[in-house]
């Protein structure tokens, strides 16, 4: 769907309609998402399990940092008690008054109307405890299955809305730490399942089969799907996509060292966000190319953490980004991963950015359109664990109820909730 | 306003916008641009500043730093040249000089620099030191020690202490023990280093290390040994060696003791409580009398403290038999002492020995403290006793408990509302404050029975506490504590591992008082012993339960993040 004609159905979900409601409407709870809410990451399964269950729901754009208006059941209730989630009881005229105040202001109500298929790429028995997103749909209580390079080539995207993706190294180098932890019992294990893999659907080596995943996953976003990545998946989605025919990989990788010409043969205009890169060329340096403003495995280049600043849009002119950046704080602390930020000056023309650091040359938060459908990216690993590494406890949400960063990974499960066109695929 | 002050305003308004048109913009400094992230610009505004003030050794260093992270290393070649010949008396200059040698042209220009740098500053260590770190780093620690050498010989000042560095890194642990033995020798101040250094030698070198500190009486090299022990952890065998190294001279002994002692002080081990009471006895016998008896009572605490109570007595003893017999606090201490190691009989004909001694407050103390040990002891007439007629608050809390483990719950309501809320510790006071909510909610005035089996509680037989708890909870009317005492039962039968018992218990509780103030601590409780052992789905319908009925409950909060763990959706 191009730009223009997803803000054309957006403008017309946007309830302004529903302003004439009030008297005579089914009652309604108000789930705030300001300062008040006791605990945000679970506001959002409430609201994705409603309309799981056939109810609509509308998110108010900016109304008390991004509030949700649900049904008023006794089912709704009870979820929210258990879940020690704010609800405010709304009576007609209640509502009335917070509709004029969203009608003079910079707000808007976006209808939400069907629970989005939600698929994450990860492989079969992983543990949901190092993939910030599959923490925060656990937490939440929304529904998700896991899906990997079988089901993917398989044709198995189909089945859903939106795709997550997290620190999976799309340029078959295993996340470039083979030489550092080749003796480690997990990254042999992850070796195993790549080559395994990889022979088994008759391709030569892993970066191939990484290299074919990509080109799937982006005909899934060509054809309306919705991709959000964080961390290292990011970055290495684009370079597999630009690098398809170049050898990018690392000899452990693909048995060749990389070819010394590959960033003068990358072809950018089949990546989604990124363009003009210099590859990283030591196979031994844990950063893959200067997409990353941070280089947190580059002790000559790391830089320090900082904040990053969401930035604001007009609710009722760019309901999209606005969307995505709804949150109760507007400035949140930097956390690293394997690719952090994205530098400016890699970003391709009409990307969004939607959060940068102020005055560092790299953002943090990023959306586009290929296609028919979008792709969100946020640098970083764990928005609650902001220096993590290998081995570290997993983070527990429930310590982080009102966790901002992590506020930022639900509006995206949300956000397809939005789009009333069926996918194309 | 008149028209002078009005025309004073205007201009007073003026004025700031006037004068910022005046200011040109300042261009970021280096340092601001590097720390924006804004490398290529921070080298060319660093080489802008060098070029106009060549002698600027911050710019040189930020230049230094920012053309490293764009491998443009060699273009700060001329400025280095611009700021030694700018400011010929900075040393540091010479250093950035020597590094942008060794790290573009390696050893040879690296050396060329450091004998131009040790030519123009021919007293200075630092050409001597930064070259042979940096022959360490590379690997030639041999070339190093060549160049520490001829830097001593050329300078005539000591290099032990560069040396000690270069061998430990070469691994030669006894010959850096050697040298760092010569350094602290001529120089006390680097003992700290020293230790820090050679007390990361691996366990197979350290016999060597010790042999190579010598066993001289230096007092320095003594205190070198003693803080290389104690990292190593021989606590003890560190007090040996720094008792055998102490000088004679009284101020220079006191010192050592005084670091020694403050360093144990960090450790909770109870060999380092016993070396550190050692310690601060040695230390009391060079100090003055009224120093020294306050000394030695901190030894007597370390070592109650640390388990050696005869200890204790024994520097108490002297204490409190010396010339400063009247000293309260050390007889109070020695009672403590006392009766932590449970000589009651002891301690009370101290106590009756040494009260007039003793002041009030601590009179108090010391008369609960044997009334609970005697208590605890199971005599409860003999600590009825030893609380003579006192009336003190800590007096009255015991008298509280004791009325409540003969079954009289009346007196005991009274007796311990009438204690307050101030206790000994914090434990106690919240301990006697839930023990009040209990009594509370029992109506009776009197139950043997419950006295009984709260006295089996105190007393820690927890297993038939829990029985009879619960029978004399079944003597209780049903809204009138029965379901309190219940639940106590069966949080002790869950401390001693009777979930059956406890899932009883809880349950029946449950029923006699469904909508009681214990009942979300009996449903939470009972939640917690259907998730460990293995009964997730009972326990959810009892977490939900709680929440729902129970929503305003302090216990709520637990409750959900129970409810998290149940469901899977936290780690």
């Amino acid at each position: 769907m191009r730009r223009d004609e997803f803000l054309g159905a957006l403008a017309a979900l946007a309830v302004p309609g529903a302003f004439g409601r009030g008297q005579g409407t089914p009652p309604s709870l108000l789930v705030p998402m300001d300062g008040r809410q006791s605990n945000h990451l679970k506001a959002y399964g409430l609201t994705y399990r409603s309309l799981q269950r056939g109810a609509t729901a509308e998110w108010l754009l900016n109304y008390r940092a991004g509030s949700f208006l649900l049904e008023d059941t006794d089912r709704v209730r009870r979820e929210a008690a258990l879940d020690g989630i704010g609800v405010e009881p709304l009576t007609g005229a209640a509502l009335v008054a917070v509709r004029g105040e969203m009608a003079l202001a910079n707000m808007e109500s976006v209808l939400l109307e069907k629970a989005p298929r939600v698929a994450v790429y990860v492989p079969s028995g992983a543990a949901p405890w190092d993939d910030a997103v599959t923490m925060a749909l656990q937490y939440a209580g929304i529904e998700y299955d896991t899906i990997w390079d079988p089901e993917v080539l398989a044709g198995g995207l189909g089945d859903y809305e939106w795709l997550h993706l997290h620190h999976e190294d799309f340029t078959g180098q295993y996340s470039k730490f083979f030489l550092t932890f080749r003796t480690a019992p997990w990254l042999a294990d992850m070796v195993d399942r790549n080559q395994r893999t990889a022979r088994a659907l008759g391709l030569p080596h892993v970066p191939a089969l990484k290299a074919r995943v990509a080109r799937t996953i982006r005909d899934f976003v060509d054809g309306g799907g919705f991709l959000f990545a964080m961390c290292t998946a990011t970055e290495t989605l684009d370079l597999a996509l630009a690098g398809e025919d170049v050898d990018i990989a690392a000899s452990y990788g693909d048995g060749t060292p990389m070819d010394p010409e590959a960033a003068q043969r990358m072809a950018w205009d089949r990546a989604l966000a990124f363009t003009g890169a210099r590859l990283e060329l030591s196979p031994q340096t844990a950063t893959f190319s200067d997409i990353d403003g941070h280089q947190v495995n580059n002790p000559a280049r790391r830089q320090p953490l900082g904040s990053f600043r969401l930035f604001d849009f007009s609710a009722k002119v760019d309901p999209v980004p606005t969307m995505l950046v709804q949150c109760h704080r507007s400035v949140i602390p930097d956390f690293y991963g394997l690719t952090t930020s994205f530098r400016r000056d890699r970003l391709k023309p009409g990307v969004t950015v939607l959060a940068d650091e102020p005055g560092a040359p790299w953002a943090k938060y990023i959306h586009g359109e290929s296609g028919e459908g979008t792709w969100t990216f946020l640098g970083g690993h764990d928005p609650e664990d902001p220096q993590h590494q290998i081995g570290d406890p997993p983070t527990d949400l429930s310590l982080h109820t009102g966790s901002p960063g992590y506020r930022l990974i639900l509006n995206n499960v949300l956000f397809p909730a939005a789009k009333k066109r069926e996918l194309k695929t | 306003m008149s028209p002078a002050r009005s025309a004073l305003f205007v201009c007073a308004l003026a004025v700031p916008g006037a004068l910022a048109a005046q200011v040109p913009n300042t261009p970021p400094s280096g340092f601001d641009l590097e720390r924006g992230g804004r490398i290529d610009a921070a080298a060319r505004a660093y080489q802008d500043a060098l070029t106009s003030s060549p002698g600027r050794i911050a710019d040189l260093l930020g230049l230094e730093r920012v053309l490293i992270r764009l491998d443009r290393l060699d273009e700060v070649m001329p400025f280095v040249a611009r700021a030694i010949e700018a400011a010929p008396g900075q040393e540091v200059a010479r250093e950035i000089a020597f590094r942008v040698a060794g790290t573009l042209f390696g050893a040879d220009s690296a050396y060329a620099a450091a004998s131009r740098w040790s030519d123009a500053f021919p007293d200075s260590r630092n050409p001597y030191r930064v070259h042979a770190r940096w022959l360490v780093a590379r690997g030639d620690v041999a070339v190093a020690l060549g160049v520490l050498d001829a830097g001593e010989a050329r300078t005539g000042r000591s290099m032990d202490e560069f040396r000690a560095h270069a061998l430990v890194t070469a691994g030669d642990w006894p010959a850096a023990a050697r040298a760092w033995r010569r350094a602290v020798r001529g120089n006390a101040g680097f003992a700290s280093p020293a230790a820090a250094n050679l007390g990361a030698a691996p366990t197979e070198v350290r016999a060597a290390v010790l042999e190579a500190l010598g066993s001289d009486r230096n007092a320095a090299a003594s205190e070198l040994r003693a803080e290389v022990l104690v990292r190593w952890g021989r606590v003890e065998e560190a007090w040996v060696a720094l008792d055998a190294g102490l000088p004679g001279e009284r101020g220079a002994a006191a010192g050592m003791l005084r670091r020694f002692a403050e360093r144990l002080a960090r450790m909770n081990t109870r060999e380092a409580g016993r070396a550190r009471g050692l310690a601060l006895e040695r230390l009391a016998e060079r100090v003055g009398d009224d120093e020294a008896a306050a000394l030695r009572l901190e030894a007597a605490q370390v070592y109650a403290g640390a388990g050696y109570p005869d200890a204790a007595r024994r520097v108490l003893d002297r204490r409190a038999s010396g010339a400063r017999s009247q000293d309260a606090e050390a007889a109070a201490t020695l009672i403590r002492v006392m009766i932590a190691a449970g000589r009651l009989d002891e301690a009370e004909a101290q106590y009756r020995e040494r009260r007039d001694r003793i002041g009030p407050d601590d009179r108090g103390l010391l008369r609960a403290a044997l009334a609970w040990a005697r208590l605890r002891s199971g005599d409860l007439d003999r600590a009825e006793r030893v609380l003579e007629a006192d009336s003190s608050v800590a007096s009255l809390g015991v008298r509280g408990w004791i009325a409540a483990y003969r079954g009289e719950l009346e007196d005991a309501r009274d007796l311990l509302t009438a204690a307050g809320p101030a206790a000994a510790t914090r434990g106690d006071a919240s301990r006697r404050a839930g023990f009040l909510v209990l009594l509370e909610r029992v109506e009776a005035r009197r139950s043997p029975a419950l006295g009984a089996a709260l006295f089996t509680l105190e007393r820690g037989d927890s297993v038939a506490a829990a029985d009879r708890l619960s029978a004399a909870a079944r003597a209780l009317r049903a809204r009138a504590g029965r379901a309190d005492v219940l639940v106590l039962a069966a949080d002790v039968a869950m401390a001693t591992a009777r979930p059956a018992d406890a899932e009883r218990w809880y349950r029946e509780a449950l029923d006699a008082e469904p909508d009681g103030p214990t009942a979300p601590h009996a449903e939470y409780a009972l939640a917690v012993m259907l998730h460990e052992r293995g009964r997730p789905v009972e326990a959810r319908a009892q977490l939900e339960h709680l929440i729902i009925a129970h929503g305003s409950s302090a216990v709520v909060p637990k409750a959900r993040r129970l409810l998290d763990t149940v469901r899977g959706v936290v780690p």
